[in-house]
């Protein structure tokens, strides 16, 4: 009788975190390659023109870089808030509550102010916004051990109606009756690089914040409290380490550049508020929130690994969108593959905690 | 199943051997249960009463021996079989569905049924429990009741999957002196039925009060088997703790400096809300060595939490070097000098996940050399990580591995070596060598020494009657959280701290030079 012997591993092996990520990857687009047969369509076929979509070509790129904006900014943060093992789902709602207060500096600032410092105001809003968001979630868990899953999952929705009740009410532009406000004047929306819609002032900000989350985690006193406390709880509260103050930073922080994202969307692509801001425009196509998640994940919650995802994801969703397109691949098949490469990830952190041997037993 | 005659034996386990990694677990050890019977199993944590009773419970298989159920040979491969042999376990923590009836959990436990059985199992229940007077409410949920009510339904249980040969690993841990009455009774009751029981136990006073027969364990070896009538409290308390010669140490004179800690009247709360430490007084001066010494669970563990902020004080004062720091947070322990080697190593003392170099700083990353304002300095963490893995002979392949793959001895190394070379004024260490291999253990106690010569005051806690001996220079013996009495180590015997160990308070040691 051949037996498996599986026995917890008290640190999994470097090699093996890296492995996950690509194996994840792998098993993903298999499985994916599977329901794309079934809906009668050649998958190396689709792959190559989901692939070529995405990164093939300078406008491709350009698209791509375009979607990564919001990801990055959202997916670093969420690897930080993951490192502390504090479970943010909220982004989505933290990047609209984000693009709101940013709005309402844009358009409602009842004084004048030079463009630039308008402009910076609006990300300050949008920052403290989506911050403020967080910031109750964690108070709540650290104060009266509430879930943070469920309560910023239950915000999204919360936010989301909020949005909604302005866009269709008090905000809402005069003229033909669309749920937008008015157009954000052209001095407050952002440059984009020649020729593509790459609002490179949020891009920029955004691999700010990849460094700064960078050397936060890997160099300061408090990135090492956040390590320590993300990994062993117990051992923080030994050392001395005070974890509320660990779970209200990594939550301000994550929060505040989902806000950043979300005002960088108004002002660097709608130039006005509407549904649909946090990319969740499409059919099946969930918010850049949610898919931020994933990207966190795949770049194994580090600073340089979610930023790269960032641009892996933004590169598939702007390959499924041609795929549609050309093809007439249902988009739903990316988001299904998306979610299969999560379901992977997971599964494999969690599988290379353990270590398994084969045994021939008695 | 026959019933079996009284006087028959039931249970007899023949030269069991059970190995675990470096420990010999049982040793050779025979044991046998008759009907009518009422068997106490005694002695210290680890010395192999659990391991032995998990063997005839099917949780384990022995390595050598033979166990034999009512004259015949069996293998008992898992739980299952030991219950279809009729032998019943009551868990020291109770296993149980804290929102369902007491009758859901009977059930969950005993029917064979793919369906749920109603109105037929409070039948039964109820029969059964009027029968041995096991009274509880059936239709009670479980999270309603007290530990007493709890313990019947345990063993409504077993006995209502038909177990006649009982085991019960430490029954009176949970119990009120009114509960433990109760208990007591329902067992004669059911001994006086035919029924087999075993009862695990290192609490002397039970096993005279209740026991038929005792066998003691000491170390994975069995000491003795004797009817209770012919035993004394001496005797138990000798064949527990034994008698061997002591190992050496090299343990230099200290002369004592200043009172370093002074604890007045602790009263600690457990987890399970009960007072655990009960007015616990001490005092430890530099260069000494505190030792306390008491089974496991008697409050050692809540009150060396409280010494290091990591448990709330609820009454009582805690001074440490002239100040108060009965409300101080673990952190304001950290920064006052106090160390800690903790006894969950790797749950506590280790984030198994990052680096050897990593886990020598958890407790002074804050300060310089390692930090300045918000930056670490790396290089000054690698250079000092480098000299402590040398200086305390740290086996990694490197600083950068993570701490969690290194053997259980290089593990405490580690720890000592984070904990002693910030020259802490006070220095708490619990179990330091449990579960070493005997050169990391020499090592250990080593270094301990070592820092009693820097005059750090040590509270040294250990279930090691030989480890807390040679290294203290005074005792304190904890039982169910008072302590029992505080002596210097070179004026007591093993039996008489056996003797406080098991419940006796010094004062009442025939002999005793107080």
């Amino acid at each position: 009788m051949l037996g498996l012997k599986i026995e917890k591993r008290a640190a999994p092996l470097p090699w093996v975190e890296l492995g996950i990520s690509g194996l994840s990857i792998v098993i993903a687009l298999l499985a994916g390659s599977v329901l794309i047969w079934t809906q009668g369509f050649s998958p190396l076929h689709i792959y190559s023109t989901l692939f070529s979509g995405g990164f093939g070509s300078f406008s491709a790129i350009a698209k791509t870089l375009t979607k990564t904006i919001p990801l990055l900014l959202i997916g670093v943060g969420l690897a930080l808030a993951f490192k502390a093992k504090a479970w943010n789902i909220g982004a989505p709602g933290q990047m609209i509550i984000g693009a709101i207060a940013g709005t309402g500096v844009a358009l409602f600032l009842p004084f004048d102010l030079p463009a630039p410092a308008h402009i910076a105001l609006m990300f300050i809003a949008g920052f403290a916004a989506g911050a403020g968001l967080a910031a109750i979630c964690a108070f709540l868990n650290t104060k009266i051990g509430l879930d943070m899953v469920v309560s910023t999952l239950l915000l999204n929705y919360v936010v989301l109606k909020l949005l909604k009740y302005l866009i269709y009410g008090p905000w809402q532009a005069p003229g033909w009756g669309f749920p937008y406000t008015k157009e954000l004047s052209a001095s407050l929306q952002l440059p984009t690089l020649a020729g593509t819609r790459i609002h490179y002032p949020t891009l920029i900000i955004g691999i700010v914040a990849v460094l700064l989350i960078y050397v936060l985690m890997r160099r300061t006193k408090l990135g090492y409290e956040i390590r320590v406390f993300g990994e062993n709880p117990k051992a923080a509260e030994y050392a001395g380490i005070n974890s509320f103050k660990i779970i209200i930073l990594v939550m301000i922080i994550s929060g505040g550049l989902a806000g950043l994202a979300g005002i960088g969307e108004v002002a660097g692509i709608h130039h006005l508020l509407k549904e649909g801001i946090d990319g969740s425009g499409l059919a099946y196509v969930s918010s850049y929130g949610y898919t931020a998640i994933i990207v966190a994940w795949l770049g194994r919650r580090s600073a340089l690994g979610s930023a790269l995802a960032a641009f892996f994801i933004a590169g598939i969703l702007v390959g499924g969108y041609g795929v549609q397109l050309i093809e007439g691949v249902p988009f739903a098949m990316v988001s299904a593959i998306l979610g299969l490469i999560l379901i992977s990830l997971i599964g494999g952190a969690i599988l290379a905690r353990y270590k398994f041997t084969f045994r021939r037993g008695r | 199943m026959r019933k079996p005659r009284m006087e028959e034996t039931v249970v007899e386990m023949k030269g069991i051997l059970k190995r675990f990694p470096g420990v010999l677990a049982n040793d050779h050890i025979d044991f046998d249960v008759k009907a009518g019977e009422i068997h106490a199993l005694l002695g210290e944590n680890g010395a192999g009463k659990t391991t032995l009773m998990n063997i005839l419970y099917g949780l384990y298989k022995q390595d050598e021996g033979e166990i034999c159920i009512r004259g015949k040979k069996v293998t008992i491969k898992s739980p299952k079989d030991a219950i279809d042999l009729g032998i019943g376990m009551v868990h020291q923590l109770f296993k149980q569905v804290p929102r369902h009836t007491v009758a859901a959990n009977i059930a969950l436990a005993s029917s064979p049924d793919f369906f749920f059985p109603g109105s037929k199992a409070k039948e039964k229940i109820l029969r059964i429990s009027e029968e041995f007077g096991l009274k509880v409410d059936p239709d009670a949920e479980v999270w309603q009741l007290s530990a007493a009510e709890r313990q019947k339904v345990e063993l409504l249980k077993v006995l209502c999957r038909g177990a006649e040969i009982l085991i019960l690993d430490e029954p009176t841990s949970t119990l009120t002196p009114q509960g433990k009455k109760g208990l007591f009774s329902q067992l004669k009751e059911m001994k006086k039925k035919g029924y087999a029981i075993i009862f695990i136990t290192h609490k002397l006073d039970e096993v005279l009060e209740i026991s038929d027969r005792c066998t003691v364990l000491r170390k994975g070896k069995k000491v003795k088997t004797t009817p209770t009538s012919k035993a004394t409290k001496r005797f138990l308390a000798r064949w527990m703790v034994g008698r061997e010669v002591l190992f050496k140490v090299k343990k230099k004179t200290v002369k004592k400096g200043k009172i370093v800690l002074e604890v007045k009247k602790l009263r600690v709360l457990g987890d399970r809300g009960e007072t655990a430490v009960k007015k616990v007084s001490f005092s430890i001066r530099e260069g000494e060595i505190l030792g306390i010494a008491g089974i496991g669970g008697s409050g050692q563990g809540e009150l060396i939490e409280a010494l290091t902020g990591l448990r709330k004080i609820e009454e009582g004062r805690l001074i440490l070097s002239g100040k108060d720091m009965t409300k101080a947070s673990p952190r304001e322990f950290v920064d006052a000098g106090v160390a800690y080697v903790p006894e969950k190593r790797v749950e506590v003392g280790l984030v198994p996940t990052m680096s050897v170099k990593e886990n020598l700083i958890l407790k002074d990353y804050r300060v310089p050399p390692f930090s300045k304002r918000v930056f670490l300095n790396l290089s000054a963490i690698n250079r000092s990580a480098k000299e402590k893995i040398s200086r305390y002979n740290v086996i990694t392949p490197s600083p950068d591995t993570p701490a969690g793959i290194l053997s259980g001895g290089n593990i405490q190394r580690l720890i000592l070596a984070r904990e002693t070379s910030g020259e802490p004024k006070l220095l708490i260490v619990a179990y330091p060598t449990y579960g070493l291999d005997v050169g990391s253990v020499e090592s250990v106690r080593e270094l301990l020494l070592k820092q009693r010569e820097r005059k750090s005051a040590i509270l040294l806690i250990s279930e090691d009657l030989d480890e807390i001996m040679t290294m203290s220079d005074r005792i304190a013996v904890m039982y169910e959280g008072k302590i029992m009495g505080i002596v210097n180590a070179g004026e007591v015997t093993r039996e008489e701290i056996g003797l406080m160990m098991t419940g006796t308070p010094w004062r009442e040691i025939p002999n005793a030079r107080a």
